[in-house]
């Protein structure tokens, strides 16, 4: 099939690529010879170290946040399924609509509303509720990387919510009624029988963004700090900047970010075998 | 679209003809360069991110070429300069000898690694006619490598500060009165972090200033990382003052410009010489931003064009190379209408006239002067001592 031909031809090939020059093989200078002393430099070098807290916390915390926040959707969205608050599919529509913005866009967009002296801060002042712009937080390019988070709820959580709504209209479809003559309410329906069926679709997608975030690029480089950076933003650096001798160094970070991003793939993978065996058993 | 893939086909097909015919004849006196370039092609190699330099290339250039020596330039767009250094690194390693490179575009550490692979035509500045008019400090190094002939400088750009002058008077004259404008005024300096290439010009050039030119270009590497701890201390001053306390630093010279434009910082800085006034064309800057200098100078650099060694076409190379240094090119060029480099010509061995052109389009109010700009230059430092710097920054500084 040409697809595999394609992803073999960049990816795989690529990969083994890097994976040989991550163990000293294959260098472009000096001479090549197998050795784990690449690894150990990276494992040992607090910048990486730091680098890897700093990712892993921006991605868990990120992808728990906007898990949550999916959930509330869902069921802002559960409720209205029936058209009761807003008619037709607009809410639907416009709760997907970040979607359609690049990851790139949505940072600088991010940038722009809420630099310190962002529009949303000159609006403040304007109205004269802050009296100057050094009044509002820091949340672009903050510590704690506010910025990054919120950038990556914003874009993820439509992603959420669009992998799990098809679930939730069938469950209401077919159980509707049943919960109807049981006397079960909206409310606990939604939190007691939706919820829980929801769960492989919402674990997929948790799975999905969190190897997403662990490996994206765009959103820490621009509303990241100089320092820890993301691992994405590390190895850039290090390519653009760095010299040929470094690149078995900047391989094996590589390998990391492949490595976490691939787990990903394979536990959506095994969750998608096995909630489809156990969706057609439910549903039929 | 097929004609023209046939036409270039049979164009490359006539050019390599005629070089096989008369290479070993050849001499290179300017008169057989201009006879034997006519009718031939020439790639050149370069950075293709600029819509404006490629526009310059493929229409003012490629058509002047054309008309003067039926020349067919054939520019090849490049995103990193550095695949094509390694591209002729082990074309070179593997005797290759019809290389398709003809021209290639670069300075500083690209020019060091192809130079110090023996990769570059000896010495052929030499049979320019138009190098007695360029300025004979740039002939001399490039960020401190020894030239010897073996590139032809072709523009010029200069670091520089700009700021908004309708709040009175320069932020800063050197290193020491930019410590007290910070201290007096916490929070409204920065600069972009390093590995940012404007970052990194700005504590070079931070380094020269307090170290002091002479003294930074002669030391050895050794002395010169300890004679940085002064340097460091600086530095580990100047944070707590900067913009976000120096806890981060904008990533990038675009970010930097953004902070500028929005008024949450008041100095931006940049290495094209005309960025104030492009800028403000632009609408980016309000319309009282000017640029400004240092007392002692701040960092000029010169980019080369250079031809490699297994050239196909070297007579078309050199036609070429030629008339991008001539003042017809270099006043084209320095039209801030089509790129806005500027030149690398000795005004004082141009006539009257070309003299005057320049000077009419390097006149702008958001600009010093060229004079202000011939004086007030300190020059690059060693690829080697970038580095170390830039390895400095990052452990000292970078890492809070």
């Amino acid at each position: 099939m040409p697809v595999i031909l394609f992803i073999t031809l960049f990816f795989v090939y690529g990969f083994i690529y890097g994976l040989l020059q991550s163990f000293g093989l294959n260098k472009i200078i000096g001479k090549s010879e197998f050795t784990l002393k690449y690894y150990m430099e990276v494992l040992g070098s607090e910048s990486f170290l730091d680098s890897l807290v700093f990712t892993s916390k921006m991605a868990i915390c990120s992808s728990m946040l906007s898990l949550l926040v999916s959930i509330g959707l869902l069921f802002f969205l559960y409720m209205n399924i029936k058209g009761r608050y807003f008619k037709g599919n607009y809410l639907k529509k416009i709760i997907e609509s970040p979607l359609l913005v690049p990851y790139l866009v949505a940072s600088y967009l991010i940038l722009i509303l809420l630099l310190q002296n962002g529009f949303i801060s000159r609006c403040l002042v304007a109205t004269g509720l802050i009296e100057s712009y050094r009044e509002f937080p820091i949340i672009t390019n903050d510590e704690k990387g506010i910025g990054i988070m919120l950038t990556y709820i914003w874009k993820t959580c439509p992603f959420v919510v669009m992998m799990s709504f098809p679930v939730l209209q069938r469950i209401n479809k077919k159980w509707d009624s049943v919960a109807y003559i049981f006397g079960v309410g909206k409310i606990r329906f939604f939190f007691e029988v939706a919820l829980p069926l929801m769960g492989p679709s919402l674990l997929m997608s948790f799975f999905i963004i969190i190897a997403y975030m662990f490996t994206a690029f765009e959103t820490p480089y621009i509303l990241g700090v100089t320092y820890p950076k993301a691992l994405a933003v590390m190895a850039y650096d290090m390519y653009s900047k760095g010299n040929l001798a470094d690149r078995p160094n900047l391989m094996v970070i590589n390998m990391f970010i492949s490595l976490v991003s691939m787990t990903g793939g394979v536990l959506v993978y095994c969750l998608h075998r096995f909630t489809v065996g156990k969706n057609q058993r439910a549903w039929d | 679209m097929k004609k023209v893939v046939f036409l270039i086909l049979v164009l490359m097909a006539v050019a390599c003809g005629k070089k096989e015919e008369d290479a070993t004849k050849l001499d290179y006196s300017w008169g057989k360069v201009e006879k034997n370039s006519q009718g031939t092609e020439v790639s050149i190699y370069m950075w293709g991110g600029s819509a404006e330099i490629n526009k310059f290339m493929d229409t003012f250039v490629a058509n002047s070429l054309k008309e003067k020596n039926n020349i067919i330039l054939n520019r090849v767009p490049i995103t990193d300069i550095k695949d094509t250094v390694n591209k002729l690194i082990v074309e070179n390693q593997a005797g290759k000898k019809n290389g398709s490179v003809d021209i290639i575009w670069i300075n500083g550490e690209n020019f060091k690694l192809l130079k110090e692979s023996n990769v570059l035509w000896g010495n052929f500045v030499k049979n320019l006619p138009i190098i007695e008019k360029v300025k004979q400090e740039t002939l001399i190094s490039d960020f401190g490598e020894p030239i010897n002939g073996l590139e032809a400088p072709w523009g010029e750009t200069q670091f520089n500060f700009i700021y908004d002058s309708s709040t009175g008077t320069l932020p800063f004259i050197d290193h020491e009165t930019l410590k007290e404008y910070v201290k007096n005024n916490p929070g409204v300096f920065t600069y972009p972090a390093i590995p940012d290439f404007t970052g990194s010009a700005f504590v070079r050039n931070m380094v020269i200033d307090i170290i002091g030119e002479e003294k930074a270009q002669g030391m050895s590497n050794e002395k010169f990382k300890v004679a940085l701890e002064e340097v460091w201390n600086y530095f580990e001053e100047l944070e707590p003052y900067l913009w976000r306390k120096g806890e981060t630093y904008p990533e990038s010279e675009g970010k930097l410009d953004i902070l500028y434009s929005n008024q949450e910082i008041a100095v931006t800085m940049g290495y094209a010489v005309n960025k104030a006034s492009n800028k403000i064309t632009s609408g980016e800057f309000s319309e009282n931003s000017k640029s400004f200098l240092i007392e002692k100078g701040t960092l000029f650099n010169n980019h080369y064009l250079s031809i490699p060694e297994n050239s196909k076409n070297k007579a078309g190379a050199l036609y070429v190379v030629n008339y991008l240094l001539s003042e017809d090119a270099q006043l084209a060029k320095q039209d801030p209408k089509n790129w806005g480099d500027s030149t690398i010509l000795d005004m004082s061995k141009l006539s009257q006239e070309d003299k005057e052109n320049f000077e009419i389009l390097g006149q702008s109010d958001a600009l010093p002067t060229l004079e202000e700009r011939a004086t007030k230059r300190v020059r690059e430092l060693s690829p080697e001592k970038l580095e170390i710097i830039e390895k400095g920054w990052l452990e000292k500084i970078g890492k809070n």
